[in-house]
């Protein structure tokens, strides 16, 4: 008799001590909540393919930092805490001011190392730099000035997140998911305001996998079947040379001008240059398959696992949610406008159509182009007109993610 | 009411530093406009300077490739006067090909071997090799361009 009470007395104090019974305790439902959105998340990932490469692991991370009691949620949010947390096993509560003590670093907390340290991002952007022809940029850098305008949504949402109330680096974070560039995102959030970093990089993953949906009404509205019709000349042919010393080159201006997008720019010119050097094929294929693959497994999993239910379900989401529709929308507008000023001045020759693809999702919003130009003419080929704005818009994007980084960061 | 709302969102929009929204904003727009414009100029210049560069190197070398190819054909004549007599000679000499500046003599090898092969011999004469413009649609473009849009 003894024996069987022992038995179900330990029964009952692992179930006590199970996660399933944090679910019925005070605000444990918010982690069931959680574990369900992260369920929705692996769906769209999986079944309806939105970015999946990043969005499985991310909701996988979300499904790992939000199983009660696992310790396996990021618990800190800059540098000194995870110093405390690992020597000393605590952490410091801004809200409450206090210490909050017994805790140790769980395998989230190193693997969020690279993100909080600005080294995953940086990593992502070698690998597509290794990966991307910047040929229709170089051919006609013209676009450079479509890549630019598109990135007016990321400064009109900085209006609109301040007028909700968000602080200033908030807003800054919360901006650059209208530069469509996930690693940009990771990067200038996890500076300025990591507490809001899982939800910004879903909510930017997520829109990025929305550009098809997101960017053809905003097209068809602001253009004439006319205007859509346009029919684009040839690209001139690149020569070698201009391959290798473009990247050198970008990087050299925008990093002397912006040292805080050094690190961004730098990487994707370096990538770029191992590609087209053709003296180091080895390397390039690493930075584009093994290290790319790797690095994005470790930023995924661990941007993830900061979105416990404590900092996702908040008012705050909603409204940044909606802030990243905004930005999506007016650098779309913002982008074909510019487009149709080209049109003007250039007397027909530019298709304003491409002017959407400097919403950096390449290449993505390239193919969106492509798709609307031959809606109206099934002859017009727009894709190669399209990844020169494309691509200018990934350093546009970096530019900016530099200047708030630069006037916002502390 | 409305008086009340008026008075809260009055209070609430005046908390907000608006020098500081105008200087981010605006100091961000300037600053990712100039430095694109920028680059704009200094890749328009390059491209002109590379593509000057490359064209001077490339008739330099087309100009040589012309001598090349004047000396053959004229030895080739001349071979033939000296060695043939009377009619026969006068069927050897043949006159030579007229190839358009630019066009290396790789490049008259290529098409030689690629007629004899469609053909199936070699019983033909090259009279001139001339670039044809290939209109507003480069068919190799267009090839690639149909194979990276095929999946979409």
């Amino acid at each position: 008799m003894e024996i069987l009470q022992g038995v179900w007395g330990a029964i009952v104090d692992i179930f006590a001590n199970s996660g399933y019974a944090f679910f019925f305790t005070d605000g444990g439902y918010k982690n069931l909540i959680m574990l369900l959105m992260s369920f929705f998340f692996l769906w769209l990932g999986i079944k309806k393919g939105f970015e999946p490469l990043l969005m499985i692991p991310i909701a996988f991370g979300m499904l790992l930092a939000n199983i009660p009691g696992a310790n396996l949620a990021v618990q800190y949010h800059d540098m000194q805490n995870f110093i405390e947390l690992v020597v000393r096993g605590r952490v410091w509560d801004e809200v409450n001011e206090v210490w909050i003590t017994g805790l140790s670093a769980g395998l989230m907390d190193f693997l969020y190392f690279g993100v909080k340290a600005g080294i995953y991002p940086p990593l992502i952007f070698l690998g597509i730099g290794s990966m991307t022809d910047f040929s229709p940029l170089i051919a006609n850098p013209k676009s450079f000035i479509l890549g630019a305008a598109a990135q007016f949504g990321i400064f009109f949402t900085y209006i609109g997140a301040t007028l909700l109330g968000f602080t200033p680096q908030e807003s800054g974070a919360i901006a650059i998911i209208g530069g469509a560039d996930g690693p940009t995102a990771i990067f200038v959030t996890s500076i300025l305001a990591p507490a809001l970093l899982g939800t910004i990089a879903v909510a930017a993953y997520s829109y990025m996998a929305l550009v098809p949906v997101i960017q053809p009404p905003i097209m068809r509205a602001l253009t004439t079947k006319k205007e859509r019709s346009v029919v684009m000349g040839n690209l001139r042919p690149v020569s070698k040379l201009e391959k290798i010393l473009f990247p050198i080159m970008v990087t050299v201006i925008v990093a002397l001008l912006l040292p805080d997008a050094g690190a961004l720019v730098g990487m994707l010119m370096f990538g770029n240059l191992l590609k087209e050097s053709g003296r180091t094929e080895r390397i390039a294929k690493a930075a584009q398959n093994e290290l790319m693959n790797i690095v994005t497994i470790m930023l995924g999993v661990s941007v993830g696992a900061t979105t416990s239910a404590q900092s996702f379900l908040t008012l705050k989401t909603i409204s940044i949610v909606a802030l990243g529709l905004v930005a999506f929308a007016v650098g779309t507008a913002s982008g074909v406008l510019f487009g149709k000023l080209m049109y003007i001045f250039t007397k027909g020759k530019v298709n304003p159509l491409i002017g959407s693809a400097g919403v950096s999702a390449v290449p993505m919003a390239a193919r969106v182009s492509q798709k609307e130009g031959q809606k109206e003419n099934p002859s017009n080929f727009l894709l190669m007109h399209a990844m020169g704005p494309n691509v200018s818009g990934v350093i546009g994007s970096a530019v900016a993610a530099g200047v708030l980084l630069t006037l916002l960061g502390k | 009411m409305s008086q009340f709302m008026l008075s809260v969102s009055n209070n609430y929009l005046s908390d907000i530093d608006w020098a500081q929204v105008a200087t981010v904003v605006i100091a961000g727009v300037v600053i990712v406009l100039g430095v694109l414009l920028v680059l704009i100029g200094v890749f328009n210049g390059f491209g002109k300077l590379v593509s000057g560069l490359e064209n001077s190197a490339k008739n330099r070398k087309a100009r040589k490739e012309a001598k090349k190819m004047d000396k053959s054909n004229a030895a080739s004549d001349i071979a033939v006067v000296g060695n043939e007599t009377g009619k026969k000679a006068v069927d050897t000499i043949k006159p030579a090909a007229v190839i358009e500046q630019g066009v290396s003599g790789e490049v008259v090898a290529a098409i030689t071997a690629a007629i004899t092969a469609s053909e199936g011999s070699s019983n033909f004469v090259i009279r001139s090799v001339k670039r044809k413009e290939a209109g507003s649609r480069n068919p190799w473009a267009r090839a690639a361009v149909a194979d990276n849009t095929r999946a979409f």
